[in-house]
C-alpha cells in the first residue's frame, strides 16, 4: 500500500520547541513577577537551553520549529534571528502563552495579531504556523487560523496524520499533537507553582519515545514532538531527544521536516 | 485443592476496555465541550486507538469486553455493530460517564435506563454486565443492577477472582478490578482538567501489568484488565498491552474469556 508520504518516505518527525521562557508563568499568574527563582527555571530555557538544542539539531542537519510567544521574542531577538538563520522555522505560539479556552473572542484575535506582528517584525517573513499555548484553543482558533492566513495549526489530538480543516473553503493543515510526547508531563518540576512531576528518568522518557516512533513507523505516521528549552534543555533530559533521533536515524526512510514543511506538503496532495 | 476453573484452566484472564471517548471528560465538566484541547484528546480514542486495538485483538484471537457509555454509542454508532462483528461483549459504562457516588437516586437510575436503552437499541440485546464510570458506585448500585436484571458488576477492588453479591436473595456476580491493572493511573494526563499521571514508561506498565498476572496465575486466580482507547491506543501504550499478552500466552491453560462468560460460569458453578 502507498504511504501518505512522498517516495520512499515511511515517516516524517517534526520536532517543534515552544519557547515559553517565563511567559507561561505570568500568563498564568502575573504574581509570579515577584518570584525570582521559578521565573530562573523558566529563564534557563531561552538563556542555555535553546543554544545547546541549536548546537545538537546542527550536529544532525535537522530543520526543526520554535514557537515562540511574542513576550519571549520581544526579548530575545537575537535568538529568533539567529534561529531562522540557521534555516529552522518560527511559528505563533501566544503573546504571553494564554490560554484561549473561554476567552472572549475580541480577546483572542488581538493575542493573534500582537504575536503575528512581532514575530514578523524580528523575522521578516509572514508566520505561518500556530501552536496554542497549552494546546488550550477556543472554538474559534481554527477560523481564525485561516482567516489570518496561516497554514496549519499544531494543536490538535485526535489524529496520528495530518488532515485539514475546511473552513468555508479555505483549507488549515493540522499537525496534530499527543501529551505523550510533550517533554513537559515528565519533567516539570515547579514547587512555587504546586507542579511536581514524577521526575522521569530519561531513559524511561526515551523508550516511550522510541515505542512510539516504532508505532509511527510501522503505520507511516507523522510524529509531532513537542519539547520545551526550558525541560528538556537540561543536559540530562536532552539526552531522551538525542537517543530519540539516533534511533529514528537508524531506520532507512526517515524524514525530519519543520511544521511548515509538512503543511505546505499536505496542501500539496 | 481443586481449582477455580474448569477444564484444566489454571488463570482466567479478561481483557476489557472503557470506551469513554469524550463522556468521561463532559461528565466531570460539561466546560470541555468548549475545549478542543480536552475533546479531541479524547475523541482519539473511538477514531484512532479503538482500531488499532481491534486489529490487535483479532490478531491474537482474543475476545475483550467492550464498557461503552449510552453518549459515545450515540455519537459513534458504527462501534457497537462492529464489535459484535468481531464476537467482543458490549456492557454498561453509564450514560455520560456519570459518578453514581455524586449522583441521586432519579439520576442514578435515568443514567442506567438511558444507557440501557441505548445499547440495546444498537445492539439488539440486553446487556447483562456493568462497570461503573470511575468506579465509583453509590450505596444503591448493586440493587439497582439487580432491579434492572444485570447479572454482574465489575467495580469493586476487595478480591482478584469474582464472587457473589446477595441483593435481598438475589444473586449478582462481582468481576473485581485493581487501579494498577488500569492504564488511566499511569498515563492519564490531562492538564486542562487537573490530572498528571506520572507518564510512566511502557516498559515499566509492562512490568506491572505481568508481575501481577504470574502471582494471580501461580494461585489460579482472575485477571481483569481495564484499558482505554484514548489512553492505550498510542503506539507506545498497545505495545505494553501486546508486550503483556505475549507473556501470558507463554504460560499454559491460560484461558482469556470475556466478562459475561465469567460471571456466567461463576454463577452456574453456584460459587459464593
Amino acid at each position: 500500500m502507498a504511504g501518505i508520504w512522498p517516495g520512499d518516505i515511511q515517516t516524517v518527525i517534526t520536532l517543534g520547541f515552544d519557547i515559553d521562557g517565563v511567559s507561561s508563568w505570568l500568563g498564568m499568574n502575573p504574581d509570579f513577577a515577584n518570584r525570582p527563582g521559578l521565573l530562573s527555571m523558566a529563564e534557563y530555557g531561552p538563556k542555555r537551553g535553546v543554544p545547546r538544542i541549536l548546537k545538537l539539531l546542527d550536529g544532525y542537519d535537522i530543520k526543526a520549529t520554535f514557537y515562540i510567544p511574542g513576550y519571549v521574542a520581544e526579548n530575545y531577538e537575537d535568538m529568533v534571528k539567529d534561529i531562522v538563520k540557521r534555516g529552522h522555522e518560527v511559528g505563533h505560539h501566544g503573546y504571553m502563552h494564554e490560554a484561549l479556552g473561554n476567552m472572549p473572542i475580541d480577546q483572542e484575535t488581538e493575542i493573534l495579531e500582537r504575536g503575528m506582528e512581532i514575530l514578523e517584525r524580528i523575522t521578516g517573513t509572514k508566520t505561518l504556523g500556530y501552536r496554542a499555548p497549552f494546546f488550550d484553543c477556543s472554538l474559534d482558533t481554527i477560523r481564525l487560523l485561516a482567516e489570518h492566513g496561516f497554514t496549519y495549526d499544531t494543536s490538535m489530538h485526535d489524529s496520528d496524520v495530518p488532515y485539514v480543516h475546511d473552513v468555508k473553503g479555505k483549507k488549515l493543515v493540522e499537525v496534530p499533537v499527543k501529551w505523550v510526547l510533550d517533554d513537559y508531563g515528565y519533567f516539570a518540576f515547579i514547587p512555587q507553582a504546586g507542579r511536581r512531576s514524577a521526575m522521569q528518568d530519561p531513559q524511561a522518557v526515551y523508550e516511550t519515545y522510541a515505542a512510539e516512533f516504532d508505532g509511527a513507523y510501522k503505520e507511516g505516521n507523522v510524529m509531532t514532538m513537542t519539547l520545551h528549552p526550558q525541560a528538556s534543555g537540561r543536559p540530562a533530559r536532552l539526552t531522551s531527544v538525542e537517543r530519540l533521533i539516533r534511533y529514528a536515524k537508524s531506520h532507512p526512510n526517515v524524514e525530519f521536516w519543520r511544521g511548515i514543511d509538512i503543511a505546505e506538503y499536505w496542501m500539496s496532495r | 485443592m481443586a481449582g477455580l476453573w474448569k477444564d484444566g484452566v489454571q488463570c482466567v484472564v479478561n481483557i476489557g476496555f472503557d470506551v469513554d471517548g469524550v463522556s468521561s471528560w463532559l461528565g466531570r465538566d460539561g466546560d470541555f465541550a468548549n475545549r478542543p484541547v480536552a475533546t479531541t484528546m479524547a475523541e482519539y480514542g473511538p477514531k484512532v486507538g479503538l482500531p488499532r486495538i481491534l486489529a490487535l485483538l483479532d490478531e491474537y484471537n482474543i475476545k475483550g469486553s467492550f464498557f461503552v457509555p449510552g453518549h459515545t454509542a450515540e455519537n459513534h454508532p458504527d462501534i457497537i455493530p462492529d464489535l459484535l462483528d468481531r464476537g467482543h461483549e458490549i456492557a454498561h459504562h453509564g450514560y455520560v460517564h456519570e459518578r453514581p457516588a455524586a449522583l441521586d437516586e432519579g439520576e442514578e437510575r435515568r443514567a442506567l435506563e438511558t444507557g440501557l436503552e441505548i445499547l440495546e437499541r444498537q445492539s439488539g440485546a440486553r446487556v447483562p454486565g456493568y462497570r461503573s464510570p470511575s468506579w465509583d458506585i453509590s450505596p444503591r448500585t448493586l440493587d439497582l443492577l439487580v432491579e434492572y436484571g444485570f447479572t454482574y458488576d465489575s467495580s469493586l477492588m476487595d478480591d482478584d477472582a469474582p464472587y457473589v453479591h446477595d441483593v435481598n436473595g438475589s444473586r449478582l456476580a462481582e468481576l473485581p478490578v485493581q487501579w494498577h491493572l488500569d492504564d488511566f493511573p499511569f498515563w492519564g494526563y490531562a492538564p486542562v482538567a487537573g490530572v498528571r499521571g506520572p507518564l510512566s514508561s511502557p516498559e515499566a506498565v509492562t512490568h506491572t501489568w505481568i508481575s501481577e498476572f504470574d502471582t494471580l496465575y501461580r494461585e489460579g486466580r482472575c485477571y481483569i484488565l481495564t484499558l482505554h482507547p484514548q489512553v492505550s491506543g498510542h503506539p507506545s501504550r498497545l505495545s505494553s498491552l501486546e508486550h503483556t499478552i505475549q507473556h501470558i500466552i507463554s504460560y499454559p491453560n491460560v484461558a482469556f474469556m470475556r466478562c459475561d462468560e465469567i460471571a456466567q460460569y461463576w454463577l452456574e458453578q453456584g460459587y459464593s
